[in-house]
C-alpha cells in the first residue's frame, strides 16, 4: 500500500497469551519488529508463529476476509486480523496490541470458545423455512424485494459482532448480533413462510428488545453487515404484526405520547411499560426524583404544530396502504 | 454564531437543567440559539420501531423548519443527534426518498433541500468556539477534578455517519476538559453504553453495564463525570442507586451535564445550572472548584 | 471410538452435500472437519454457478464448452451427468434458500465466464461460494447433522483392500480418535499450497488427496493444475473471472489490451489457461510491471456499477491493494487456483478401494480434464457431492463394518509424539517456503524438461529433510505448528504425482503448457495419468478418455 521500499516502521508487538495447561492466568509477549507499508496483522502473527515461536495459536484460512476465521482484538477493536494493515495502527497507538475476541472464554492465546456462538444462530432456525409448495423453476422475486436482506447477507460468521456487542456482555444469554442479523436475513426474504413465528420467537426475551442500540456492531463488522439495523426492522415488523413483549410495550408506548402531543411524555411511557407494580418496585427512585423536583410532567402541552403531526401521520399510513408489500 | 436550538424532549424536561445550562453558556460564548419550539421528538430510537417512515417524515419537518431560518441544528443530546443525523443523510443521499418525504411535507406547507447540517455541542464548542477561547473564558480552577467523560454510543458510532472523531479514540471531550482546566480519566467505559435503551426491558442488564462504566472511571480516579446526552445522564444520575444495587457497592459518582461543566468552569454560579437537582450531589464536587488564581506576574528586576 | 455408517471429510460445499445426501437417505453419517464448516474454501469462490437454465440455452452446449475448455481431456459421460443435473441443482439451491442475484422482474440472472459461449454462470453478487455455502450448512443445521469440528483426519484405515475407518486428530486438545464407518466421502477440497502463489486459504493442503493416496487410491491428472490469472498482486487473493465478465479488461504496462494478440475472438473471457499464459508471455517479454503483473481495468463501469455488480471485487482491491477501482486499474497476476487432478473416482465417486468416496475439487472424475472452465467447480462440488454420499450410504447399507484398527490408531499416535517431541533441524516454514519455490519454478506455468526433472529430484530431497522436522511447540491444546507439520507432509506428498505426471507428459494440453512440447499430441496422450503410492516410489499408468459424442478437436477462441 505505500510506495515500494517506503518506511519500514520499527515498532513493539505485544500479544495476549493463554496456555490452560501451563498458565493460571494470561499474560502478554512483546516483540519487537520492522513492520513494512502493506503487512497485515496476520503477516506479522504468521512471522512470529512460524519463524519466532511456534507455541503462538490463532485462527486463520483464507487471508482475504471471507471465510471469517481470524477475529481478533486489535488495540482495542475487534476486527480480522488478515485485512487490518499493521502501520496504520501502530502510526496512531504506538505500538499494536493482539489479544482474543472479546465475550467469549479463551481457549489458548488468541483462539477463544465460540460454541455459545453457534448455539445462538442454531437457536434462531439459521434456514430458510418456505411454504409447502415451491414453484416448479426458480422462486419469481423481483430484485428489489431481494434488497432488504442484504444488509444480513454476507456475514462470515466471524464474531467480531459478539465480541463488542455491550449488551451480550452484560447479558450472556442475549442471542446477539449475529444470530439475530441472521435471523433477519430469513424475515426480510420473500421466500421464507414462517415470519410471524420468528418474529414471535425474537421477539422472547434475550431477543430483538435486548439490543441497546450502542451500534458496535454496525461500527466493527468487517462485511459491512448491519445487525443493528437488522434488528430494529425486525422490531417494526414485530409490531406491524401485533406481537407483544415488554420491549414493544415500551417503544408503543413511547410512540403513542408522541402521537398525543409531538413530544415525549416520559411519565406516561414510565406507568405504561413498568405499570404501577413496575414503578412501586422503582419507589426508591421515584421519591428522590420528587424530591429533587425532577418528575417529569404528567401531561404534555400539544406542540403549536400538532396539526403537522396528524396530518404526517395520515400520510405515512395511505403511502403504507399504497405500497401494500411485505416489509 | 447562530444555530436551530434543537432541545430535545428529556432535556427540557425531567432533565431541565441540560436545557437551561445549554442556555446560560450558549449566551456567555456567544452561540445565539433560534430554538426550534415546534420541532417533534427525534424519535430517540423508538419511534423508528414502530413507524419508521412517520419518524422520517416527523425528522425532515423539523429540517425544514431550520432550513427556512437558514441555520443548522445544534442538538445536546447524542440520541438526538444521531437519530436525526441518520434521518438526514438517508435523505440528502437518496433523491427518490426525499422527493417523497417533500410531497408530504408539500401538504403541511414545507419543503427540505437537503441543506441543513446537524451538530452536536460537544463538537461546535471545540471546533467552532475552539479551545484556546474555552481555555481564556475559564475562571474557575478545576485541576484538582479527575473528570470522566460520558460520550453516549450514539455521538461516537456509527464512525461514517458523524465524521467528527474516532469511534475508537474519540478525544473531543477530553480535549475539551483539559481546556477547560480538568484531568480527563482515560478509561473504556467511556466509550460504551450506558444502558438506557433496555432500562424498562432488561433492568438488570442495564444496570450492570451502567455500574460497570461508573465503577471503572473511580478506579481510574474519576471524582466526576460529565455526558453528552440527557438520557445516559438519567441512567447513570437517576439510576445510580439501582445500579449500586447490582453491583452490590456504592458508587457515589455526581454526574454533569456537558453544558453545566463547561458553565462551571466559567464560573456561573452552580445554583443556576440547576445542579441541585441531580440525584446524585455533586456537593462534594463543587467543593473542590474554586475561582481560579490571577497568573502570578513574573518579577522585574530591580 | 466413534461409530457411524458413512464418514464425510471436510465440511465444504462438496462435504455439505455429501452428508446431507447420505442423510436423506437415512444413512448415519458425520461430517469431520478440519476447520468449522463455514470456514471451508469454498467460501472464497466468487463468481458463479454454471447451469444451461436460460431459454435457448441446452446442456449439450454446456457440456462441449467444458470439454472443449478441458482440452477434450475430460471423460464426457461424467461431463453430461454434470451439465444435465445443472438446472436442477440452481433450482434446488434457489429453493433451499440461496440468494441468487435477479433482474426486475425476478428471474436469476446469469454473465458469461471464460470459455462458455453463451452466459449460463448464475450468481449471488460476487459471492456466489459463500451463498452456496451457507446454504449448505444452513442445511446441515436444519438436519441436525452431526459434525465434529476442528476434527483434522490424519488417516485413512484400510483392512484387506476395504475401507474401515480414520484416525483423526482434534486440535482443540491434541488428542487422536478412531473414527469406525463403513464408507468415507473425502471431500476435503484444494491443496495448492506447494505453490508459492497460490489463491488458496493457508489450510489447503490436500489432506484428503494425501490420505487416499497413500491408502492406496490412484491420483488422477494430478499434473494439470489451473492458475488463474487474475488474482491480485502480492497477497494472491482471488479477483474473479466475473470482473472480466462484467467487463472488466486487461492490459499490459504498454496499454495495450494484449489479450487481442493470444485470443482474438474471446479476448479476455478466453479460458483461464490461455489468459495466464499470456499475463506470463507478456511478463517474460518484458511489457508487464516490474514483478510481473498486470492491470485488470474496470474504470469503465464506474464506482457505482462496481459495488453493485463486484462488491467483493471492490473490497478486495481497497482492503488488500489500497486502489479504487473505479478509479484505477488493479494489479494482477496469475497464481495457483485449482487442481483439476485429484483421487480418481468414477460417476459415483467411488475410488478404486470399496468404501472410500471422493468428490469436490479433491476427486478427478474427470470433470475438467486439462483445463476448468470458471463456474464448474462449485457445481461440480453440488452434483458430485450428492451423488457419491447416496452412493456411500447405498453402499454402507449393503456392507458390514470392517474391523480392526487399534494398531493403526496406536501407530498414529506414536507418530504425533515422535512429531511433537522432534528436535531436527528443518523447521516446518523453511522446508514449506523451498518447496513452494520449487514447484512455482519449475513446475508452473510454462515447463521443461530440465526444470521438471530437477523439481521431481528436489521433492525427494525434501521429503527426505522432512524426517528431520522439528515442530518446536511442545503443547497439544491448539498446537499449530504439530497440525501444519502434518499437513506439510500432504503436501510433499503430493507434490511428487504432481511433478512426475508433468514431467512424463510429452505434450502440451490445458493447463500443462511445455516449452520443450508446444503441440497437443492426441495420438499418444490423450490419456489420463494415474499415480499410485507404492511406499518408496510412485508407480505411474494410464487409462483411456470416455468419449461420447464430442470428437477431440484443434483448442482455439
Amino acid at each position: 500500500m505505500g510506495a515500494e521500499g517506503a518506511d519500514v516502521l520499527v515498532a513493539t508487538i505485544k500479544v495476549y497469551r493463554y496456555e490452560p495447561e501451563r498458565d493460571e492466568k494470561a499474560h502478554y509477549d512483546t516483540w519487537e519488529f520492522d513492520v513494512k507499508p502493506g503487512q497485515t496483522v496476520l503477516d506479522l502473527l504468521h512471522e512470529i508463529h512460524y519463524f519466532h515461536d511456534p507455541t503462538l495459536s490463532f485462527r486463520r484460512s483464507c487471508r482475504s476476509a471471507i471465510c471469517g476465521s481470524c477475529g481478533m482484538t486489535l488495540n482495542g477493536r475487534t476486527g480480522l486480523s488478515c485485512n487490518t494493515q499493521a502501520q496504520p495502527l501502530i502510526d496512531r497507538d504506538g505500538s499494536l496490541v493482539v489479544e482474543p475476541m472479546k465475550n467469549m472464554p479463551v481457549l489458548k492465546d488468541l483462539v477463544v470458545d465460540m460454541s455459545g456462538f453457534w448455539k445462538d444462530v442454531y437457536d434462531i432456525r439459521p434456514y430458510l423455512q418456505p411454504a409447502p409448495t415451491a414453484p416448479k423453476g426458480p422462486y419469481v422475486v423481483p430484485k428489489q424485494r431481494m434488497e432488504p436482506m442484504k444488509i444480513a447477507q454476507d456475514c462470515i460468521m466471524c464474531g467480531s459482532c459478539l465480541s463488542e456487542c455491550t449488551s451480550r456482555e452484560a447479558n450472556p444469554d442475549y442471542l446477539g448480533p449475529a444470530a439475530l442479523a441472521k435471523a433477519f436475513r430469513f424475515v426480510a426474504d420473500a421466500r421464507d413462510a414462517a415470519t410471524a413465528e420468528r418474529l414471535r420467537q425474537y421477539s422472547e426475551p434475550n431477543g430483538i428488545w435486548d439490543c441497546d442500540t450502542c451500534l458496535y456492531c454496525n461500527e466493527v463488522c468487517p462485511m459491512h453487515v448491519k445487525p443493528m439495523d437488522a434488528i430494529m426492522h425486525m422490531r417494526e415488523m414485530a409490531n406491524d404484526l401485533g406481537i407483544e413483549s415488554q420491549g414493544s410495550k415500551h417503544a408503543i408506548a413511547f410512540y403513542e405520547t408522541i402521537l398525543e402531543s409531538g413530544k415525549l411524555n416520559e411519565f406516561k411511557v414510565a406507568m405504561k411499560s413498568l405499570g404501577l407494580g413496575g414503578l412501586a418496585l422503582q419507589a426508591g427512585i421515584t421519591a428522590k426524583v420528587v424530591l429533587r423536583g425532577k418528575q417529569p410532567e404528567i401531561r404534555k402541552k400539544k406542540i403549536e404544530g400538532y396539526a403537522d403531526v396528524k396530518k404526517l401521520y395520515k400520510l405515512v399510513e395511505e403511502r403504507k396502504k399504497r405500497k401494500g408489500e411485505k416489509k | 454564531m447562530k444555530y436551530a436550538y434543537f432541545p430535545g424532549c428529556v432535556g427540557q424536561d425531567s432533565c431541565n437543567e441540560l436545557d437551561v445550562s445549554t442556555k446560560l453558556i450558549a449566551e456567555e460564548l456567544g452561540i445565539e440559539l433560534v430554538e426550534l419550539e415546534d420541532a417533534t421528538c427525534s424519535g430517540a430510537g423508538f419511534v423508528q420501531d414502530v413507524n419508521y417512515e412517520l419518524s422520517l417524515a416527523l425528522n425532515a419537518r423539523t429540517f425544514a423548519m431550520a432550513e427556512k431560518l437558514g441555520l443548522d441544528i445544534l442538538t445536546v443530546c447524542s440520541t438526538c443527534q444521531f437519530n436525526l443525523d441518520r434521518a438526514n443523510k438517508e435523505l440528502t443521499g437518496d433523491p427518490e426518498k426525499l422527493a417523497e418525504v417533500n410531497k408530504m411535507l408539500a401538504e403541511i406547507g414545507l419543503r427540505y433541500s437537503g441543506r441543513v447540517e446537524i451538530k452536536h455541542l460537544l463538537w461546535v464548542l471545540v471546533n467552532e468556539i475552539g479551545l484556546g477561547t474555552l481555555r481564556r473564558r475559564v475562571k474557575v480552577d478545576l485541576s484538582d477534578l479527575n473528570i470522566a467523560s460520558f460520550y453516549g454510543c450514539q455521538l461516537i458510532r456509527p464512525g461514517s455517519l458523524h465524521g467528527y472523531d474516532d469511534p475508537d479514540r474519540p478525544q473531543y471531550f477530553e480535549r475539551l476538559i483539559e481546556a477547560l482546566g480538568g484531568k480527563p480519566v482515560d478509561y473504556e467505559g467511556r466509550k460504551k453504553c450506558c444502558g438506557f435503551p433496555i432500562t424498562f426491558v432488561n433492568e438488570n442488564a442495564s444496570m450492570t453495564m451502567n455500574a460497570k462504566n461508573m465503577l471503572e472511571a473511580k478506579e481510574h480516579g474519576a471524582d466526576v463525570m460529565a455526558t453528552s446526552c440527557p438520557l445516559c445522564h438519567i441512567n447513570l444520575d437517576m439510576y445510580q442507586g439501582r445500579a449500586e444495587r447490582v453491583a452490590g457497592q456504592r458508587i457515589e459518582l455526581p454526574i454533569l451535564h456537558l453544558p453545566q461543566l463547561v458553565g462551571l468552569a466559567m464560573g456561573i454560579d452552580p445554583q443556576r445550572l440547576r445542579l441541585k437537582r441531580h440525584i446524585v450531589s455533586a456537593k462534594a464536587v463543587l467543593e473542590r472548584v474554586r475561582p481560579k488564581e490571577e497568573a502570578p506576574v513574573a518579577p522585574t528586576s530591580s | 471410538m466413534q461409530k457411524h455408517d458413512v464418514l464425510v471429510v471436510g465440511g465444504g460445499l462438496a462435504g455439505a452435500h455429501a452428508a446431507r445426501a447420505a442423510h436423506l437417505a437415512g444413512a448415519d453419517v458425520a461430517i469431520v472437519s478440519k476447520l468449522s464448516p463455514l470456514r471451508s474454501h469454498s467460501v472464497a469462490a466468487a463468481g458463479g454457478i454454471n447451469a444451461a437454465l436460460a431459454e435457448g440455452d441446452t446442456w449439450e452446449g454446456h457440456a462441449f464448452d467444458t470439454i472443449k475448455g478441458s482440452d477434450y481431456l475430460a471423460d464426457q459421460d461424467s461431463v453430461e451427468i454434470l451439465t444435465r443435473e445443472a438446472p436442477n441443482v440452481i433450482i434446488e439451491m434457489d429453493h433451499l434458500g440461496t440468494p441468487f442475484s435477479r433482474d426486475e422482474q425476478g428471474k436469476l440472472f446469469n454473465r458469461p465466464f471464460g470459455g462458455m459461449r453463451q452466459a449460463r454462470a448464475f450468481f449471488a453478487g460476487d459471492r456466489t461460494g459463500l451463498s452456496l455455502m451457507q446454504t449448505s450448512w444452513e442445511q446441515l443445521v436444519k438436519e441436525g447433522i452431526t459434525l465434529y469440528e476442528e476434527w483434522a483426519a490424519t488417516r485413512l484405515i484400510v483392512e484387506d483392500g476395504r475401507f474401515s475407518g480414520l484416525v483423526a486428530y482434534k486440535v482443540a486438545d491434541g488428542t487422536l480418535d478412531e473414527f469406525q464407518a463403513k464408507a468415507a466421502v473425502i471431500c476435503t477440497g484444494p491443496g495448492g499450497q506447494m505453490y508459492l502463489k497460490s489463491t488458496n486459504a493457508v489450510t489447503c493442503t490436500g489432506d484428503g488427496l494425501a490420505m487416499a493416496f497413500r491408502a492406496g487410491c490412484a491420483l488422477k491428472d494430478m499434473e494439470f493444475v489451473q492458475f488463474h490469472p487474475t488474482s491480485l498482486h502480492g497477497p494472491n487473493i482471488l479477483i474473479t473471472e466475473a470482473a472480466r465478465g462484467e467487463g472488466g479488461i486487461l492490459k499490459n504496462a504498454k496499454g495495450e489490451r494484449f489479450m487481442e494478440r493470444y485470443s482474438p475472438k474471446m479476448l479476455d473471457l478466453a479460458p483461464r489457461d490461455i489468459v495466464s499464459r499470456s499475463i506470463q508471455t507478456e511478463a517474460n517479454e518484458g511489457r508487464a510491471y516490474p514483478g510481473g503483473y498486470v492491470d485488470l481495468d474496470l474504470t469503465h463501469l464506474g464506482e457505482a456499477k462496481i459495488k453493485e455488480r463486484l462488491p467483493e471485487v471492490y473490497q478486495f482491491s481497497m482492503e488488500f491493494a489500497g486502489v479504487n477501482p473505479g478509479e484505477k486499474p488493479i494489479p494482477i497476476e496469475p497464481a495457483q487456483h485449482y487442481i483439476m487432478g485429484g483421487i480418481a473416482t468414477n460417476n459415483d465417486g467411488a475410488t478404486s478401494i470399496p468404501g472410500i468416496y471422493a468428490a469436490g475439487e479433491c476427486a478427478c472424475v474427470s470433470l475438467h480434464g486439462a483445463n476448468r472452465l470458471g463456474g464448474n467447480a462449485l457445481l461440480e462440488c453440488i452434483v458430485f457431492g450428492k451423488r457419491a454420499g447416496e452412493a456411500a450410504a447405498a453402499f454402507a447399507k449393503g456392507t458390514s463394518q470392517v474391523a480392526g484398527g487399534a494398531d493403526v490408531l496406536a501407530a498414529e499416535d506414536r507418530r504425533v509424539e515422535s512429531l511433537v517431541k522432534s528436535d531436527g533441524r528443518e523447521i516446518v516454514e523453511g522446508l514449506r517456503q523451498e518447496l513452494k519455490r520449487v514447484m512455482w519454478d519449475k513446475v508452473g506455468i510454462y515447463r521443461n524438461e530440465a526444470d521438471m526433472s530437477a523439481a521431481v529430484g528436489a521433492v525427494r530431497d525434501l521429503r527426505r529433510r522432512y524426517e528431520n522436522v522439528r515442530v518446536g511447540a511442545p503443547g497439544r491444546t491448539f498446537n499449530y505448528s504439530l497440525l501444519e507439520a502434518m499437513e506439510l507432509r500432504n503436501l510433499l506428498d503430493l507434490s511428487e504425482p504432481i511433478a512426475l505426471g508433468a514431467l512424463l507428459r510429452r505434450e502440451s494440453r490445458g493447463a500443462h503448457s511445455r516449452t520443450d512440447f508446444l503441440a497437443r499430441d492426441d495420438p499418444s496422450w490423450l490419456k489420463h495419468t494415474l499415480a499410485w503410492w507404492r511406499g518408496e516410489k510412485i508407480e505411474i499408468t494410464y487409462e483411456p478418455v470416455r468419449i461420447t459424442q464430442w470428437e477431440p478437436k484443434e483448442r482455439t477462441y
